[in-house]
Order: C-alpha cells, then sequence, then structure tokens
C-alpha cells in the first residue's frame, strides 16, 4: 500500500529531520539569546550552568513542595523516555534499516507495566488539568491537546503490541499506521514544544521573589501604571526550576506548552501576569502588591494596625510626626 | 587570622584629632574605630569613619608627574622623585637668582596638622610672600584679633571643668561645632560641657541643629556680627552688668569702648541685624550673670569684610564679662613638655629679611594678614593683570579652585603663574592646571606629631600601612624640598631625626613618643588666672603693648586702624548696595557646610557620596512657594558673578529672604569645567572687594542673589572664561 | 547576655550621620573601590537620619532629629510575615536576626515594618540591623553608639531603655531644656 510505505518511509524521514533541525534551531535560539540576556545582577556562568544542568537531578525543592506530583511527573519522563528507545519491537526496526543499528532491549513485560504507568499518569494530568480550577484557568486547549499527542503512540503502540482492538475492523487493520503517525505527529511536535514558567493567577501574590532568584532574567518586572506586570522570556528560561523553588506560595510552575508563533521570535517577551498594586491610603502612593497585602491582612497573621495601609515613607513621616508631638 | 594588629594613631580626617584605634589585618587596614582611651571618648565622625574608602579609592594619585602638554590640558608624563623635586627646587633656586626670594610662594589648604612644615619652609627660603590661599577667610582674622587684643593668639573654651567648673552660658557663635571640631574644640566635649550648662545661645541665621537645645536663638543676618557683639555690651555696660573687677584691673580702654557701644543701642542693632532687640538684651544680660561663659565662634565671621571687628567685637564681650582665664571661661592653655609644635615653624622667622617682609603683596594696605602672608586676592588680581612679583607657587593640599572667591579670576591667576606645583591625593582641579604633582599620602599612612588644636595635647599619628605606589607622606616631601633649596634650615638626615628634633624639648624620641601617644597637660597640670602670674608677664598682665586685654587695640591704632570695633555693612547687601538688590532680590549665604564633607574632600568615596549624590541649597518654603520651586528640583543660582545649579531643599528654620548655598560640591567623577563649575558656591562670590583692613578679607557670606528653578535640559555646558 | 533594646534619642541626635557610616564600616557594606560617582551603585544602610522641619515659638526651636533603624520590636510583624522563617529573635538577647540564606527577597517584612526598617542588598536579600551582636558579645558597645559624638544611641536592656525613656521625658516635660 503506497500510503503505509509513504508513512513508513518519507514522512518518517521527514519526522526525524524535522525533530533534529527544530532542536538545533532551538538550541542556535537559545544560545543567543542566553548570551545577551542582561541580568544585572547575573550571577556568573557557572552559576547558570548548574542550574540549567539541575533540571535533570529529581530532588529539588519542587519535590518537597509537591511531592507527590513532582513523582509522578518524573515518573512520567522517565516512561516517556525509556519505552519508544528500548522497546524490542523499535531496535527491531532500527537493525532493519539501512543503518544497522542495535542495542539493548527492554523486556516485554517492563515495557507493558511501564507503558501502562504512563498512560495512567498521562490520564491523572489530564484530568487534573480538566478538573482543578487554579490550573484550568492557566491551560489553553493546547495543553490538553499536548497531553494527547504525547499519550496517543503510547495508547496505539499498546494496542498494536496486544492486539486489544483487532476486532474493531478498521482499528485492526490500521492500527500499526496509526502509531506510527501519531508517534510521528509527537516528533514534530517536539520541535514546538517549550518549557515554560508560569505563575498560578489564584496563589501568586505579586511579591516577584521569583524575579529575583531567575538567574538568567527570564521573568521580569516592572511597576507601570497602576498594575506591576510580570514578562518573561521563552528562550531565555533554562528551566532551572529557581522560580519554582523560591515562590512561597507555589505559584510558581513549570510546563510544557506547544508554541508555533514563538519558535521564530527568540527575543519576544510576553506578559504573563500582571498585579495590582495597593494604595496608600495617606499619599495614595502605589506601593506594594494588592495580593500580597491581602495575604497579610487576612491569613491569621493578626496584624490589622491601620499602619498596614500606608506605604513605608507615610509610616516614616507619620513616626516622625509622632516623635515631633511627643518630644515637643 | 594571622596577623591582627590594633594600631592607635590620630584621625586627620578633618582639623580635628579623634582618638583612633586602626585594625590592621595582613597589611590591609580592616576596621576603624574611636579610641575610647583618648581625648575624645571614641568618637568619630562619618569622614574619619570613611577614610577606609579614602585609602583604598582607585583615584588616588600614586605617581609624581610632570605636565606634558599645555597647562591644564591634561597630559602627563610619570617622572621619578628626584626629578619632580629636581625640577620644583631647580625653578625655586634660579627665580630666588632671579628676582630673589619674594617670588616664590609655598601654600597649603586646610590645616591637617602639617602648618609648621609649611611654613618653615616658606620660613627658611626667606620669601615674604608665605603663602595665599584661604587663611585671611578663614581662623587667621581671629588669631589676629584674639593677638591685638590679648597679645597671644588664642582663647578656648573651657569645656572641661579642670578648673572645678564648667560653663554656664555657651554662646555658639556662626559656628556648627556639633559637626566640625575644626579650629578648635571638639564635638564631644561641648556636648559634655552642655550637661552642666544652664543657658545656650545660638547665634547663626539658620536654626541648627543644636537650636533645638539652645534656650534663645539669635537669628542674626549674614555678616552683621559685630553689630550684634557691640549692642549686647551696649546692654551690659549700660546696666551695668560687667566684670568691674576684671574691667578695672585687667583691660585697657575701656571708657573709649564705652562711648563706642552707644552707638549700638539694642533698637539700631535690631535695624542692622534683624534680631529683635528684646532677644539681645536677654542674650545680653544671660551672658553677663550666667557666668562664667564660653564663646564658640566659627569662620563665618572671617569671610566678611569686617572680619577683625566681628573678631574683636566677641573678645572685647569675653572680656568685659571676665569670661578669661576663669575656670570654665575662655582659657588658653599651656602646652605639654614638647612646646607648641607650631614653633617648628616660627623658630625661624628671621631668616626672613625685613625688607622682604615689607614687600610682602598687599601687607601694605592690610598690615594683620596671617603672620607674613601676602593678600590673596592682590596677588591673584596682580596675576591676571601680569604684574606680579610672584612667579612661582607650591601647594600642597587644597583647592583655591574652590576655596577662593570667583573661581574663573582664580583659574585665570593661576594660569599666569610661571611655575604651579602641588602636592595632593587626587588630581584635584588644583593639580590640573599644574606643573608638576606629587602624590601624598593619606593619615593612616604616615608618621608624624599632631597638636590638639587647642594645644594641651600632642599626639602620635602612626602609621597604619604603606602609602600607595610611590606617594610619600606629608613630612618627607617637605623634608626633601627643603633640604634641597634651604639645607641649612632642614639639616636632619632622616624624617625621624626631623621628627625626634621637634620633641626634643620633651627629651623623648619620636620612637617612644609614638609607643607612648601622647603628651598632655590635662586636669591639675593646667593653670587659671595666667594673668595674675608671671605667666605672660613679670608681675602678671596680658602679653600686649599695655600689659591689659587691650579693648582699645593700640597695635591697630599703631597700624592706622580703627582700634576699637565698629560694624561696617557687608560689601553687598539690601543697605549698602540697594540697586544691585533690585536685581538680585535674595540675601545669599555660602556657608552651608555637610557634615560628612570637609570643602570637596570625601565627596568622592561611594560611602560619602551615597548620603548625598548632589549639592543641597536651603531655601525657605515660602520663597521656594514663590519662585515655584519643590524639594528636589535642581535651581539656578545667580549672582552678578556667575550662577551655579544646586538641588533644592525646604527649610523653614532661616529668614525667608536668605538663601544658603553648599559651599565646595565637586564632582569628582567628571573633567574640566563640569567638575569645578556647576555648583561651586565660589563661582558666586565677589574677589572684587571691599576687604577687612586689617586682616583683608572678603564678603563671602553675605551676598545678593536671585534663584530661578531650572528648565529641562538647561544644564548647559559651562567652561572656563 | 541579657535582652536588649535600643533607644535612638530625637532630642540629642544632630544629623552627622556618623552612625550610618560607622554602621556601613562595621559591616563592610558595598561599594568598594569604585569612584564615589553619583551613578555608582547604591550600598545598604541600615540606619536612616531624618530632619524634622522646624517648628519656631518664641525662642523655642524644636526640630528633631530622628535616626531609625530596625527597633527590634518586641512581637516583630516581620518575623510573622516571613514566608520563608527568615527572619528570628535571638534566643538571648531578642535581637531580631536575618538568616540571609533562607530569604527569598519577597519584601513581606518591609510591608508591614511600622518603622519601613528593612533594607535590601545588592542580592535583594533583606539586611537589618543586628545590633552589633558580635560586639555586645564581646562587651563592647554597638559600632554606632560607639562612634556618636552626640551620645543620641543608647543599647541596654529592655528596662534600662524604658527608665531611660521615662527619664528623659519628665526632663522634657519638666520644660528644662538647659534651664
Ligand atoms: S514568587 Fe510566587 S507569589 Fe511571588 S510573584 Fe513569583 S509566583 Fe507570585
Ligand atoms: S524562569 Fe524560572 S525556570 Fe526559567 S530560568 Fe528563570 S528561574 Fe529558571
Ligand atoms: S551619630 Fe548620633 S548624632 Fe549623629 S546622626 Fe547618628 S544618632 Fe544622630
Ligand atoms: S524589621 Fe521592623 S518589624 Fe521587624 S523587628 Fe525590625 S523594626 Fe520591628
Ligand atoms: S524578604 Fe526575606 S526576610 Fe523579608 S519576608 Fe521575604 S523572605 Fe522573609
Ligand atoms: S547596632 Fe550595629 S548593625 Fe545596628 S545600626 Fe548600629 S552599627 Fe548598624
Amino acid at each position: 500500500m503506497a500510503f503505509i510505505s509513504f508513512i513508513e518511509g518519507p514522512l518518517l524521514w521527514f519526522s526525524f529531520l524535522f525533530f533534529a533541525a527544530g532542536i538545533v534551531t532551538r538550541f542556535i535560539f537559545f544560545s543567543f539569546v542566553i548570551i545577551k540576556s542582561s541580568k544585572p545582577r547575573n550571577p556568573g556562568w557557572s552559576n547558570t550552568l548548574v542550574s540549567f544542568l539541575r533540571l535533570f537531578l529529581p530532588f529539588h525543592m519542587a519535590v518537597i513542595k509537591k511531592p507527590v506530583y513532582a513523582a509522578l511527573r518524573y515518573l512520567f519522563h522517565i516512561c516517556l523516555f525509556v519505552v519508544p528507545i528500548w522497546l524490542a519491537g523499535h531496535i527491531a526496526l532500527w537493525e532493519e534499516s539501512r543503518f544497522d543499528w542495535t542495542w539493548g532491549t527492554l523486556s516485554d513485560e517492563w515495557a507493558d507495566w511501564m507503558t501502562l504507568l504512563f498512560l495512567f499518569i498521562a490520564a491523572y494530568l489530564f484530568i487534573r488539568r480538566v478538573i482543578l480550577s487554579g490550573i484550568r484557568t492557566e491551560s489553553k486547549k493546547e495543553d490538553l491537546l499536548l497531553i494527547i499527542i504525547t499519550a496517543l503512540p503510547f495508547l496505539t503502540g499498546y494496542f498494536y503490541a496486544h492486539g486489544t482492538l483487532d476486532s474493531i475492523a478498521f482499528l485492526g487493520d490500521n492500527i500499526g499506521t496509526i502509531h506510527i503517525l501519531s508517534g510521528e505527529l509527537m516528533l514534530i511536535m517536539v520541535a514546538f514544544l517549550f518549557c515554560r514558567t508560569r505563575l498560578n493567577r489564584e496563589m501568586c501574590t505579586g511579591c516577584a521573589a521569583c524575579e529575583l532568584s531567575c538567574p538568567t532574567g527570564t521573568l521580569e518586572f516592572r511597576d507601570e501604571g497602576r498594575n506591576r506586570i510580570f514578562s518573561y522570556l521563552l528562550y531565555q528560561c533554562i528551566s532551572c526550576g529557581a522560580c519554582v523553588n523560591t515562590c512561597p506560595e507555589k505559584a510558581a510552575e513549570l510546563r510544557h506548552e506547544i508554541d508555533i508563533l514563538r519558535l521564530f521570535r527568540p527575543t519576544s517577551r510576553e506578559t504573563i501576569r500582571s498585579v495590582e498594586l495597593k494604595e496608600c491610603e495617606q499619599c495614595n502612593g502605589l506601593y506594594a502588591p494588592g495580593p500580597l497585602m491581602r495575604k497579610i491582612e487576612n491569613v491569621g497573621l493578626k496584624i490589622t494596625d491601620d499602619y498596614i495601609q500606608f506605604c513605608p515613607k507615610c509610616r516614616r513621616s507619620n513616626y516622625l510626626e509622632r516623635i515631633r508631638v511627643s518630644t515637643r | 587570622m594571622g596577623d591582627k594588629q590594633f594600631i592607635k594613631s590620630v584621625c586627620k580626617a578633618c582639623h580635628g584629632g579623634c582618638g583612633v584605634i586602626i585594625t590592621v589585618e595582613n597589611g590591609v587596614v580592616t576596621y576603624l574605630e574611636g579610641d575610647p582611651e583618648s581625648i575624645t571618648r571614641g568618637t568619630m565622625c562619618a569622614k574619619g569613619l570613611a577614610s577606609i574608602q579614602h585609602i583604598n579609592h582607585p583615584d588616588r594619585l600614586k605617581y609624581p608627574f610632570k605636565r606634558a602638554g599645555e597647562r591644564g590640558e591634561g597630559k602627563w608624563e610619570r617622572v621619578s622623585w628626584d626629578e619632580a623635586l629636581e625640577t620644583i627646587t631647580g625653578k625655586m633656586k634660579e627665580l630666588i637668582e632671579k628676582h630673589g626670594p619674594n617670588a616664590i610662594c609655598n601654600s597649603q589648604g586646610t590645616g591637617r596638622g602639617y602648618n609648621r612644615y609649611t611654613v618653615r619652609l616658606g620660613n627658611s627660603i626667606g620669601t615674604g610672600n608665605r603663602g595665599i590661599g584661604s587663611s585671611h577667610i578663614c581662623y587667621f582674622p581671629r588669631l589676629r584679633a584674639f593677638e591685638a587684643t590679648f597679645g597671644f593668639n588664642r582663647l578656648y573654651c573651657d569645656y572641661h571643668g579642670w578648673g572645678g567648673e564648667y560653663p554656664k552660658t555657651q554662646i555658639s557663635w556662626g559656628k556648627q561645632i556639633e559637626y566640625s571640631s575644626s579650629d578648635g574644640e571638639m564635638a564631644v566635649w561641648f556636648f559634655e560641657a552642655l550637661k552642666h550648662a544652664k543657658n545656650l545661645i545660638l547665634v547663626d541665621p539658620r536654626a541648627t541643629s543644636i537650636a533645638n537645645k539652645a534656650n534663645l536663638w539669635l537669628q542674626i543676618r549674614p555678616g552683621t556680627d559685630a553689630a550684634l557683639a557691640l549692642g549686647m555690651m551696649n546692654v551690659i555696660i549700660n546696666e551695668n552688668l560687667h566684670d568691674r573687677e576684671f574691667v578695672a584691673n585687667w583691660t585697657h580702654g575701656f571708657d573709649k569702648l564705652k562711648e563706642r557701644v552707644q552707638e549700638y543701642p539694642p533698637a539700631k542693632v535690631e535695624e542692622i541685624t534683624w534680631i529683635p532687640k528684646e532677644k539681645i538684651v536677654k542674650a545680653a544680660r544671660m551672658f553677663a550673670i550666667d557666668t562664667p561663659g564660653v564663646i564658640q565662634t566659627g569662620e563665618s565671621l572671617d569671610a566678611s569684610n569686617n572680619s577683625t571687628s566681628n573678631g574683636r567685637s566677641i573678645m572685647c564681650l569675653m572680656a568685659i564679662t571676665g569670661n578669661v582665664e576663669r575656670p570654665g571661661s575662655m582659657m588658653n592653655w599651656i602646652h605639654p613638655a614638647c612646646g607648641p609644635m607650631a614653633a617648628f615653624g616660627f623658630e625661624i622667622f628671621d631668616n626672613i629679611k625685613p625688607e622682604n617682609i615689607e614687600k610682602a603683596i598687599g601687607s601694605d594696605k592690610h598690615r594683620f594678614l596671617d603672620y607674613g602672608r601676602c593678600h590673596t586676592e592682590t596677588v591673584l588680581r596682580q596675576l591676571r593683570e601680569g604684574n606680579c612679583d610672584l612667579k612661582m607657587l607650591h601647594q600642597h593640599g587644597g583647592n583655591f579652585l574652590f576655596s577662593l572667591a570667583n573661581t574663573q579670576n582664580v583659574r585665570k591667576a593661576l594660569l599666569n603663574l610661571e611655575f604651579l606645583s602641588v602636592a595632593d591625593q587626587f588630581m584635584s582641579a588644583m593639580c590640573e592646571i599644574a606643573d608638576v604633582v606629587l602624590p601624598v599620602a593619606h593619615w593612616l599612612e604616615e608618621e608624624d606629631l599632631w597638636n590638639t588644636h587647642p594645644g594641651f595635647c600632642t599626639r602620635a599619628v602612626n602609621k597604619a600601612i604603606d602609602p600607595p605606589g610611590e606617594a610619600w607622606t606629608t613630612p618627607k616631601i617637605y623634608f626633601e624640598i627643603g633640604r634641597r633649596v634651604a639645607p641649612k634650615f632642614w639639616p636632619w638626615n632622616s624624617v625621624e631625626e626631623m621628627l625626634d628634633y621637634q620633641l626634643r624639648k620633651a627629651d623623648i624620641t619620636w620612637k617612644e613618643f609614638s609607643k607612648l601617644g601622647h603628651l598632655s597637660t590635662t586636669g591639675k597640670d593646667q593653670k587659671y588666672y595666667k594673668h595674675k602670674t608671671d605667666y605672660w608677664v613679670k608681675g602678671g598682665g596680658f602679653p600686649t603693648a599695655t600689659g591689659k586685654v587691650e579693648l582699645y587695640s593700640t597695635a591697630l591704632e599703631k597700624a592706622g586702624y580703627d582700634p576699637l570695633p565698629s560694624h561696617i555693612e557687608p560689601g553687598e547687601s539690601y543697605y549698602s548696595t540697594p540697586e544691585v538688590a533690585k536685581e538680585y532680590p535674595l540675601l545669599l549665604s555660602t556657608g552651608g557646610r555637610i557634615p560628612y564633607h570637609f570643602h570637596t574632600q570625601y565627596t568622592n568615596l561611594p560611602w560619602i557620596r551615597e548620603l548625598q549624590p548632589y549639592p543641597l541649597v536651603q531655601i525657605h518654603p515660602d520663597t521656594a512657594k514663590e519662585y515655584g520651586i519643590e524639594e528636589g528640583d535642581w535651581v539656578w543660582i545667580e549672582t552678578k558673578r556667575g550662577r551655579i545649579r544646586q538641588k533644592a531643599k525646604m527649610f523653614s528654620g532661616m529668614d525667608p529672604r536668605l538663601v544658603v548655598v553648599q559651599a565646595s560640591f565637586c564632582y569628582w567623577e567628571k573633567q574640566g569645567p563640569e567638575r569645578v563649575l556647576p555648583s561651586n558656591a565660589n563661582v558666586l562670590t565677589s574677589d572684587d572687594g571691599p576687604f577687612d583692613g586689617p586682616a583683608g578679607s572678603v564678603n563671602m557670606r553675605a551676598l545678593l542673589c536671585k534663584i530661578y528653578k531650572m528648565e529641562e535640559g538647561d544644564d548647559t555646558q559651562v567652561s572656563f572664561s | 547576655m541579657t535582652r536588649k533594646s535600643v533607644f535612638r534619642d530625637p532630642a540629642q541626635c544632630m544629623n552627622c550621620k556618623t552612625c550610618i557610616i560607622a554602621c556601613k564600616l562595621k559591616h563592610m557594606f558595598p561599594p568598594h573601590n569604585t569612584t564615589g560617582a553619583a551613578a555608582d551603585p547604591k550600598g545598604v544602610n541600615l540606619i536612616q537620619v531624618y530632619h524634622v522641619d522646624p517648628e519656631i515659638s518664641g525662642d523655642n526651636v524644636h526640630q528633631p532629629f530622628v535616626s531609625i533603624a530596625c527597633m527590634h520590636c518586641e512581637d516583630a510583624p516581620c518575623i510573622k510575615v516571613c514566608p520563608s522563617s527568615a527572619i528570628l529573635k535571638d534566643s538571648e538577647t531578642h535581637i531580631t536576626l536575618v538568616d540571609q540564606e533562607r530569604c527569598i527577597g519577597c519584601k513581606a517584612c518591609l510591608w508591614v515594618c511600622p518603622y519601613g526598617a528593612p533594607s535590601f542588598n545588592e542580592d535583594g536579600k533583606l539586611v537589618l540591623c543586628d545590633l552589633c551582636i558580635d560586639r555586645l558579645r564581646e562587651g563592647k558597645k554597638t559600632a554606632c553608639e560607639a562612634a556618636c559624638p552626640a551620645s543620641a544611641i543608647y543599647v541596654a536592656s529592655p528596662e534600662e531603655i524604658s527608665e531611660l525613656r521615662a527619664r528623659k521625658a519628665v526632663e522634657r516635660i519638666a520644660g528644662g531644656k538647659m534651664e
């Protein structure tokens, strides 16, 4: 069949090449942006590199902050890489190919269990994203698509290997093709897949500690008008997780996202969050981020004194005034 | 910590002299702190503590330089010390040969305990023109007035209670002793004595920080101090409150003074000084009744065209109230065994030929200049006109472009010098126009003797670290120049021998003294009522021509000046120049000082600059409103001479007509005119007289100006005219 | 060591800013080795000295100079709000101390301090007056107290301080500036 040979032949090669070209382009853009990144408090290259490598170490603060979620995430990613690469069936294909490559294989039993685990976690993430309102508001439709596209090759592969759906005529005949197609789709998608920081709208207080901890200057904020505006430069992010670790509100999150447009706009910043600033009740000047002040007032801290409503400058001048009167 | 040393020394960040303990670790100064055992009880000021940034400053001069291009072009060639000194001394010798010693002048900046070297160098060369600079507008008019009145040159406030009594009434006259311990007592003594005082009277146009503690603030119009003192004497004498015993036995010319003060009844003084007459009367009674009392005087009295009278009238006030040599009053302290350090300079005064002294420029008009100096403004004018006998200036420290009136003219004059050499720690604006520049060590890097201003204590400045590069200490530079031009008077083989020589009277070597730390005559060692002993004059009395305190000064009379103090209107004022006041309606004082600056010094230290990045002009809020100026605005201040810009600071503790600019703000980070001119108060002052008769002082504290807000982009380039 | 409290006397202070430099020197706050140009990076000031515009009534001039640094509040709000427990009380002296390793620079402490005392270093971490606790332990005065020429700073036990404050207040009410 011509269609199947197209899918197994040129399209597969195209997907691999696209995948490789995407990675290379991204790396070039990334290097370019990182090298000319202008963080005023540059922590130094070695520091930045260490932060970058931390990405691969599972045991950082995020684990402590959300242990279950973090563990699942790591398992998910392990399966994502291990199963397709070490699956006996895939390796057989490589052996047959003109490269004649081969490497150790994963036992079928392990492959099965890992695939099931992977699918299970994917389902969990999918449902979590749909159900948990905090995340839902932050999620775009593409985010759900992302999970589906990632899970599809595994699902179809599992069916293909076990013949589960053979009873359904169309699927029974074409499950192999679908599996390959979905794999190719995933490969192509990777070129557009970014790992990026989100600030959870409900939890984030706008304190900007994340900005301070970011080693690359990816996250930035400026107080503009009545708001504090956080902006983000996709290509500059090294996914180090410093912001996630720092955020006292567990509001910063690193998440995947498909972004076709931004692939070709390495230097454009996007606004990711805007927090209103609190107005001083005395001088009407803006000072602290509103949500932070509300939290300070509300969350059982028992700091309800009036002075909280004034900016530090006015607090100081009130204090001076008190001294002036009391020492008169 | 391998090697941690604690070195005791004396801070010379101002004239001051706070005891300091320097922590040195592995050859690096790591900490400074006041020495609790010293006479200043461990207190220090911001300037002294920031010295740690001074010694490590990246812009320090490290090597001698010789000019490579034109004067002021900024091209330099590094030379060896030998070559630099040979150039300077060679020039000196050549000029002595050609024009005689009066062609040479060596001068200095503020007195950081090295005045005696400058004086000795001048004396050893034999020049009658022993110095130009700002001495005639700072301190020396008062010194000469003391001499004209008491016969010796200074009385200090007795804050110490060594005689069993503390001052009951204190007057702080035109001085912020709380900030500046220059030229006299230390702030900490003042504060301690204040605890024992009943009255504190503040005489100042502004409510300075001690106005809080004062129970009487005489808000004087700048430049009218003599009138106030005369008015107070009027009250005291007419109400018979003066110390009749002292006046009868120890003063000369009381009757004539009594006659003179009749010209200054409180009502008239109110008109002159703008102080309500009730306050004048109250202050006079306070001072005369609650004795003993002291008067702390400041530099603003000297920067006036009536400086001698300002000083003399205040001294007469001390004398008629008997506040002389009495415990808790004004004292002349006994020096420790090593004698006054200044003697090192004056002991060879006779080396100057009398005819050279007679020829000192400007001394024909002004007979009471700082001992044998010439009159700065006259010299500078002659230089500009190109007919000056003075050809060469060797300057150690100081910066005339900031300290002397009318900066543009000063620079022009200095450029007309045949030769100018400057020793400094930084490439100052004056160094920039020099022929040779010498690098000087900081006080943390030098060994020297230091005389506490009031003289009762001589202390060791001990070295903590080595100077950077090839910088030399001040004594060494003078010694090396001295022995090249006048070896007869600089006969020692090393600086240490020279220090030993200065200590010879105490029979102690520098090495021993350095360990000992100080020689003092405090407590019971001090004698009060010295005029009743043979201390000055056998049989008692004061070392004047009449043997008494000369309220009527015979010395001034002999020189042809008014022997009694009087009020002379400032050269520029609403009353003396009403036509100028039409265009320049505000009263300007250039006396604004910042406690953590010393003139332009220290404004280039990061810690200090951070406290106040830009110069501030104090404006009364009402006036500011009238001119549409708000706190923090850049403001142009303009006089007939030029204009400068400073940032507005509202201050309601002064007369609304008064504007007080910050003196000497230097933009160290800039070059050329941009460094000197934009905010320098002396761009505004006049070098054109009138001058004080005896002392030649020029009026810098009472001028007329106008102010206006600086428009966006109006910070036009400035240039030297 | 006993508990410590601090009193900065506005009636004595005269705005000389010695305490600020003494504090910078004690802690060797940057910047160093720069030329001191206006554009140089700003360092850390733990103390601020403010001038209250004079009030003049008769012969009386009232213009307190107020130096403000951390007051080491008894029931410190900054400690309550710090999300990363970076501020703590020294158990012995009750001095408010900062663990800079833990501070994340969220500035919550600044927004609740009644005096606006918190300052932040160039890494955005909180720096507070630590009452020179190392010097106190050595039996020395704090750097600022030792350097203040006007004896306007007192560090002592809370009892002594409140006694001192009361005495000062009485002196003031007795109307006796000098009289
Ligand atoms: S640290 Fe957390 S709470 Fe603070 S601004 Fe960043 S995301 Fe928001
Ligand atoms: S945004 Fe967050 S993950 Fe990205 S570089 Fe900055 S700190 Fe690291
Ligand atoms: S050192 Fe003392 S007098 Fe000076 S500003 Fe500080 S507290 Fe005030
Ligand atoms: S930082 Fe502010 S709130 Fe915290 S102890 Fe100090 S003064 Fe009190
Ligand atoms: S800035 Fe640091 S010390 Fe202050 S509240 Fe935030 S984490 Fe705590
Ligand atoms: S006590 Fe120490 S840390 Fe606190 S302000 Fe004074 S010098 Fe600075």
